[in-house]
């Protein structure tokens, strides 16, 4: 019944991915880091100030900030300033934000509908291709 | 043998008072005196201690006077709550970073070591100061006399007693506590073994107060209980240091057959809230500190609704606490007591903000929940979850007579109704469940994984030059590494707002005022003179959403203004 753990090394594994959410707006002139609509952020267990990596699926770039709260309900993902070179509006994004532990983690993948508004968590079996 | 709680009273405890010249008992007049007063006249008097504070700390405390000048804050012109609500908050991490600059640097102070019990995680050291205890103590027994309880009368103390105390000190302790008629239980050895000689403790001493923590006096009250044990019936029961559920509070009621008197504190403040005969809400013992209660969205708690406890601390001169966030949560309250005590009330302590599940549905499911849950199957003697992630707890099991391995399947269902399919519930057979280190005992343990949190941010820079040929790194104007809390060879990431590249490479302070910032080294390749850009650098930690350094510069590299992004933000 105890449940074997993978050692005592901590790893640095996926916590929790929002899936292919649409980029809502990317303009330089404005602050920075991404904006996240707070229910969201609630869903995938993010805080506010905390490290995420987006990968834009529609051209390929990479890159690291931070979370900002974004009006709850209003499917903001917004990635202003500076990342706004790399990716656009209307693109489409993985947000993954990764935890320090030796603890085995159950990820969650967060399904979100076409406006950003949660849909519900992907099980693992979803996620697996299939055979 | 006991003492006669008048000859405590009335020769040992004045004489020693007297010895120690620290004018308890005249405190303790003013504190009974101060609790009959309208509540306009307890703010004229709180409101005098916390100028006197703030003006105190302006001058002689360097963390303080640093941050007023940078922030802009003239402590004289602090007139109202509005005004003083712009002091950031005083967290666990910045107490960390500064320990040494939020030390008073007026010779006249006296302060003495302390630290947390570390239910929260690792200690934190902190200084009290010593012109403070008498108010302590004076707070302490002015809860003790509203619950009718004297000083010199017998009292049993539950608590986590002599582990972190040197032999010495434990002599002094076991002495002052003969004279004071205490006697002392560590909650670290709760046996049974133990416990039965608690209990014909008990019966013999005849104490007429009984202190302990919630968890400790239902472990006795409950082994009372089923040994049918009949205890000495005392005059009052005062718990603090956990939260106290209804469910406890019923039993220990029950078993010592007498009241219980709730209290909230901890140990950088000692006393903050207690309950008065009523027994309808904690009141704040607001002539010594001023508490706020600051909801989800970091505005003041309405009636009826929950906050952070956030605390002043408006005695501590040496070591000043001023809107130190505790991570307790309570209920404002909004209403006057029957008692007419004008001290304002807190509906209830709802304890730690963490001695909740939370679910990925949203929801945050509390004590009283688990422990129902834990009485639903039989065998469960004590029990232990731990939230691991938000999609996975642990379920750990101290098991007796009645066990079943089946009665998980049983559990699990339930706590997936409640809780959400997506709970994932490792459950552990263990003999025992450690306390905290300060002998508490904590049924719920928050997720305390930590994060990757951005901890400081310069906003607008401008590239001054770029050596390629140097070391890669980026040269910082010191002053600047200095506002935006970065310290010597700290990892950054660089982002370029002129033409979007993204690095990351360590920081290296330049001459502080020079306004430099250079691009040395392989930086150069991606990040040109001229461009304007923002560095950023992260931490690992638990504490999130509070104040990060996050800074504003001008054309020229130097510090116009700190930060506080929202959605939406244009500079």
């Amino acid at each position: 019944m105890i449940l074997a753990r993978g050692g005592m090394m901590k790893r640095l594994v996926l916590k929790s991915m929002i899936m292919n959410a649409r980029v809502t707006q990317a303009d330089l002139r404005y602050v920075g880091s991404i904006t996240i609509d707070e229910d969201l952020i609630e869903k995938a267990d993010l805080s506010e100030q905390e490290n995420v990596l987006v990968v834009d699926r529609t051209n390929g770039n990479r890159l690291q900030t931070y979370v900002i709260k974004g009006r709850r309900g209003s499917g903001v993902i917004c990635m202003n300033g500076a990342a706004a070179h790399l990716v656009k509006e209307g693109d489409a994004v993985d947000i993954m934000t990764f935890a320090w532990t030796e603890d085995r983690r159950y990820p969650l993948f967060i399904r979100v509908d076409e406006s950003n508004r949660f849909s519900g968590y992907y099980s693992e079996d979803e996620l697996q291709p299939s055979s | 043998m006991p003492l006669i709680p008048s000859f405590v009273r009335n020769v040992i405890y004045p004489i020693y008072r007297g010895f120690k010249r620290d004018r308890i008992l005249a405190i303790l007049e003013e504190l009974e005196g101060n609790q009959y007063l309208s509540s306009g006249e307890i703010e004229d008097l709180q409101w005098r201690r916390l100028q006197e504070l703030l003006r105190q700390v302006s001058v002689h405390v360097p963390y303080y006077r640093e941050l007023f000048k940078r922030r802009g804050i003239n402590v004289r012109q602090i007139s109202d709550m509005d005004d003083f609500r712009k002091i950031p908050y005083l967290t666990r991490n910045v107490i960390k970073d500064n320990s040494r600059s939020l030390i008073t640097g007026d010779p006249l102070r006296n302060g003495y070591p302390s630290s947390t019990g570390g239910s929260t995680g690792a200690p934190l050291y902190f200084y009290c100061d010593r012109a403070a205890i008498p108010f302590r103590r004076a707070n302490r027994l002015r809860q003790l006399r509203i619950a009718g309880i004297d000083i010199g009368t017998r009292e049993l103390k539950f608590w986590g007693v002599d582990m972190d105390l040197s032999l010495k000190e434990r002599i002094i302790r076991r002495v002052r506590s003969y004279f004071n008629n205490t006697r002392l239980i560590s909650t670290f050895d709760m046996s049974d073994s133990r416990m039965k000689k608690y209990a014909a403790m008990e019966r013999s001493f005849k104490p007429e107060l009984i202190i302990g923590y919630p968890s400790a006096l239902v472990q006795f009250a409950g082994y009372c209980r089923r040994k049918s044990i009949n205890l000495h019936k005392p005059e009052a029961v005062v718990t603090g240091g956990e939260t106290l559920y209804p469910k406890q509070r019923e039993l220990i009621e029950e078993v010592f057959n007498a009241p219980i008197y709730n209290s909230y504190g901890s140990r950088e403040f000692a006393d903050v809230a207690f309950e008065c005969q009523e027994h309808r809400g904690l009141h704040i013992a607001s002539d010594l500190h001023l508490v706020e209660l600051i909801n989800k969205e970091g505005r003041p708690a309405r009636p009826g609704e929950a906050g952070e406890i956030v605390v002043t601390d408006l005695m501590n001169m040496y070591m000043p606490f001023i809107r130190y966030r505790t991570g307790d949560v309570a209920v404002a309250a909004g209403r006057k007591c029957e008692c007419g005590r004008g001290l304002p009330l807190l509906e209830r302590v709802e304890g730690r903000s963490f001695d909740n599940i939370r679910t990925p549905d949203g929801k945050s499911v509390g004590g009283f929940f688990w422990t129902s849950l834990s009485r639903s199957v039989p065998g469960i003697r004590r029990f232990q979850i731990e939230q691991k992630a938000l999609n996975s707890i642990d379920f750990r099991i101290v098991p007796e007579q009645g066990w079943k391995d089946e009665n998980t399947g049983i559990l699990r269902k339930k706590i997936s109704d409640c809780c959400g399919a997506n709970m994932h519930v490792n459950f552990l057979i263990v003999t025992e469940i450690p306390l905290t280190p300060a002998g508490k005992s904590k049924f719920i343990i928050s997720d305390t994984t930590d994060r990757l949190v951005i901890k400081s941010k310069v906003h607008k820079a401008s590239i001054t030059g770029t050596e390629p040929e140097m070391s890669d790194c980026l040269r910082i104007d010191g002053e600047i590494m200095k506002l935006a809390n970065i310290d010597q060879y700290e990892k950054i990431l660089i982002v370029d707002a002129t033409n979007g590249a993204r690095l990351e490479t360590f920081a290296v302070s330049d001459r502080p005022g020079s306004g430099r910032m250079v691009a040395s080294g392989a930086v150069a390749n991606h990040i040109r003179e001229g461009d304007e850009i923002g560095i950023m650098a992260f931490t690992w930690s638990s504490e999130t959403g509070g104040n990060f350094s996050n800074i504003l510069v001008d054309e020229d590299n130097h510090f116009v203004r700190y930060l506080t992004e929202i959605e939406g933000m244009k500079l």
